[in-house]
């Protein structure tokens, strides 16, 4: 009984796969050609991520020697440069001069961060979570320190991106 | 899938089935086709290789498309949905004039099964995807997938037996 049962499954089975579905129209083929031509490419968009992140390890290189050189730099011109009011005597001379790490200390004042773009690049399988969607998104931040001693303000501005991973519901 | 496969070869070789797995959530052949096409478009910019089963990744896609466009459909009026309803219902090419009763039999008792078994029909018949691929794809066990296919299988035979 059971046998018979299988035999027709599966003859009915033959049966189906020999309907070929409507097949797919030539507007269909339009449509993605044009959208993937105006959206860049994936291999496109991973490299204009790659640039993106080497823009964003760059300047915070950059933001971090600059730092670095400003306070060598003013460190020096200060041990350098004679007081007024006191002619022919070294700057720091008669004068307290706070500690290093006071005069040298920089702190953060600011910190804004600006989401300058978002993308949905579509759900992906992720080990665990099943099918999720994976959203990008680009920040701008700016950061400034400022030296109260020296009067001095520092600003950075880090490129950031963060990929976050959202749960899909397939029903 | 071939880490360098030309999305026009995945078209072709998977376009039909995907609009056929795409019609389950959509009222009318073009609204099947525009689910697809915006899937597609979504899938392939977004691909990585070695993330999980790329194809199992394609249909998450489409079927989120036409998901979408349906909650959207619920927002069109009356008139509109009417027209979108009676449109085309022709899921599969036409066949032999003797087996044209038989086809229509088929399509009006896929209509009648439940989503769950007819979406896992469609992916195993129409799309060929393996039941791994399939249970990637909604999430469950390849013994849930398996085992609505075969309670599928067996009602839809019963249903087209019914109605022919």
């Amino acid at each position: 009984m059971n046998m018979n049962h299988d035999q027709e499954d599966s003859d009915f089975e033959r049966e189906l796969r020999e309907l070929k579905p409507t097949g797919i129209t030539p507007g269909i083929r339009r449509s993605v050609a044009l959208g993937l031509q105006d959206g860049a490419d994936s291999a496109d968009a991973r490299e204009s991520r790659g640039e993106w992140r080497w823009v964003a390890c760059v300047s915070a290189l950059a933001a971090g020697l600059l730092v670095v050189a400003t306070i060598h730099f003013m460190t020096g011109f200060n041990s350098k440069v004679p007081s007024a009011g006191h002619e022919g005597q070294p700057a720091t001379a008669g004068i307290e001069r706070p500690s290093s790490e006071s005069r040298d200390t920089f702190r953060p004042v600011a910190v804004r961060s600006e989401m300058v773009a978002q993308r949905d690049e579509g759900p992906v399988l992720v080990s665990n979570m099943g099918p999720v969607r994976k959203l990008r998104y680009r920040f701008v931040d700016d950061v400034k320190w400022h030296n109260e001693h020296r009067n001095l303000t520092l600003a950075a501005r880090v490129p950031r991106e963060e990929v976050v991973l959202v749960s899909l519901e397939t029903y | 899938m071939e880490p360098d496969i030309d999305w026009r070869r995945l078209l072709e070789e998977r376009g039909s089935a995907l609009v056929l797995y795409a019609r389950q959530w959509t009222d009318s052949l073009a609204d099947a086709e525009d689910a697809v096409q915006e899937g597609f478009i979504r899938f392939w910019k977004a691909r990585e290789s070695g993330v999980g089963d790329q194809i199992a990744i394609l249909y998450v896609s489409v079927k989120r498309s036409a998901l979408d466009r349906r909650r959207s459909e619920t927002r069109r009026n009356a008139r509109e949905r009417f027209a979108a309803e009676t449109g085309d219902k022709l899921y599969f090419q036409k066949t032999a004039i003797e087996y044209e009763e038989r086809r229509q039999a088929i399509e009006k008792a896929l209509e009648e099964l439940p989503d769950s078994q007819r979406e896992v029909l469609v992916m195993k018949i129409w799309g060929e995807l393996t039941f791994k691929q399939i249970a990637e794809a909604l999430g469950e066990s390849q013994n849930t997938v398996a085992s609505r296919y075969r309670y599928g299988l067996q009602a839809l035979r019963h249903l087209v037996d019914r109605n022919t």
